[in-house]
């Protein structure tokens, strides 16, 4: 656009859907860290899992030291496999995600897209 | 022992059968041969390298659809799709004075497509094509620190005189078809966001 200095502040645009991650795939006594359970947002049923089966996600946390110039990090996965009946998702990520990472927030992104 | 024995078969050729002549080769060992076409030099199997098919475009997705973008730098972003490039990726336009989005080239796979489209009569798209999008070759010179300088150099390159010339061609004749149907040009200037309560798998675009 020609005059950005005259345009408001960009207002934020949230494109992912909000997740958290509950846990690992477990049974009582042993837990698989290579499957991350997620509890993503509305979503209340295995019916309505469908949509974001294959969708990236994205696992976001603040570290003190910069790389790349930034002190945000990501790691990146994906939706696999619903779990259960109540709309409970198996995530894969790129490296497991640390064990601080329960019960934190997690994006669940809108690509790859199929609409 | 025999390095090789010919025969001469009196079956009828076939596509897939030996062919007249016929040659065995033989294990010394072991006696045990197998027989092998003497005519044919083997074939080497089709490569699928040069068998590209090309992207299946998704049944929702027209000329004319406006999609929004989910990724990239334009994200949140309504936009026309115009049409389909041959490397399979859509061709999309804000319009730029729009909402800021340029000629551009997007993935299927990072774009919702609304159930919304624009009359693209008119609109003629003929003059863009993946090689208008090539960014500059790299230089294949080995010195490193010049190759850096070089891709710095290619970054901040200017948009070219022919891209902003076919973004004002196009733009012109898709604005007057986007000016004829009301609130359409604001809804391209507003961005998507989910908000709360909004979840995509209820939603309908």
């Amino acid at each position: 656009m020609e005059s950005k200095a005259q345009t408001s502040a960009k207002p934020t645009v949230r494109l992912y859907s909000r997740g958290v991650f509950v846990g690992y795939r477990r049974s009582r006594e042993t837990q698989h860290p290579n499957w991350a359970l997620v509890r993503i947002e509305g979503v209340k049923s295995k019916e309505d899992v469908p949509f974001y089966l294959g969708k990236k996600v994205a696992y976001v946390y603040k570290c003190k030291t910069l790389k790349q110039g930034k002190k945000f990090r990501v790691i990146w996965g994906k939706v696999c496999a619903p779990h259960g009946n109540s709309g409970m998702v198996r995530c894969q990520f790129s490296s497991n995600l640390p064990p601080k990472a329960i019960a934190q927030q997690v994006r669940v992104m809108m690509y790859p897209s199929q609409i | 022992p025999k390095a090789t024995q010919t025969r001469n078969c009196t079956m009828t050729k076939t596509k897939n059968s030996l062919s007249r002549a016929s040659v065995r080769r033989q294990f010394p060992n072991t006696g045990k041969g197998e027989w092998y076409n003497a005519d044919k030099a083997p074939t080497p199997l089709k490569s699928r390298k040069a068998n590209h098919k090309p992207t299946r475009l998704r049944s929702s997705i027209s000329p004319g659809t406006i999609l929004i973008l989910v990724a990239g730098k334009y994200r949140g972003k309504r936009v026309v799709f115009l049409k389909q490039l041959e490397s399979g990726l859509l061709l999309v336009t804000g319009p730029y004075r729009m909402n800021g989005v340029p000629l551009r080239r997007v993935n299927q796979a990072f774009v919702i497509a609304t159930s919304t489209q624009v009359d693209l009569a008119g609109v003629d798209t003929a003059g863009v094509t993946d090689a208008l999008f090539k960014g500059a070759k790299p230089s294949t010179k080995k010195s490193a620190q010049k190759d850096f300088l070089a891709a710095e150099a290619a970054e901040k390159a200017p948009v070219s005189d022919e891209k902003k010339a076919l973004q004002k061609k196009v733009d012109a004749a898709l604005a007057k078809k986007i000016k004829a149907v009301p609130s359409l040009k604001d809804y391209l200037k507003s961005a998507f966001t989910l908000s709360s309560g909004q979840y995509p798998h209820n939603l309908k675009f």
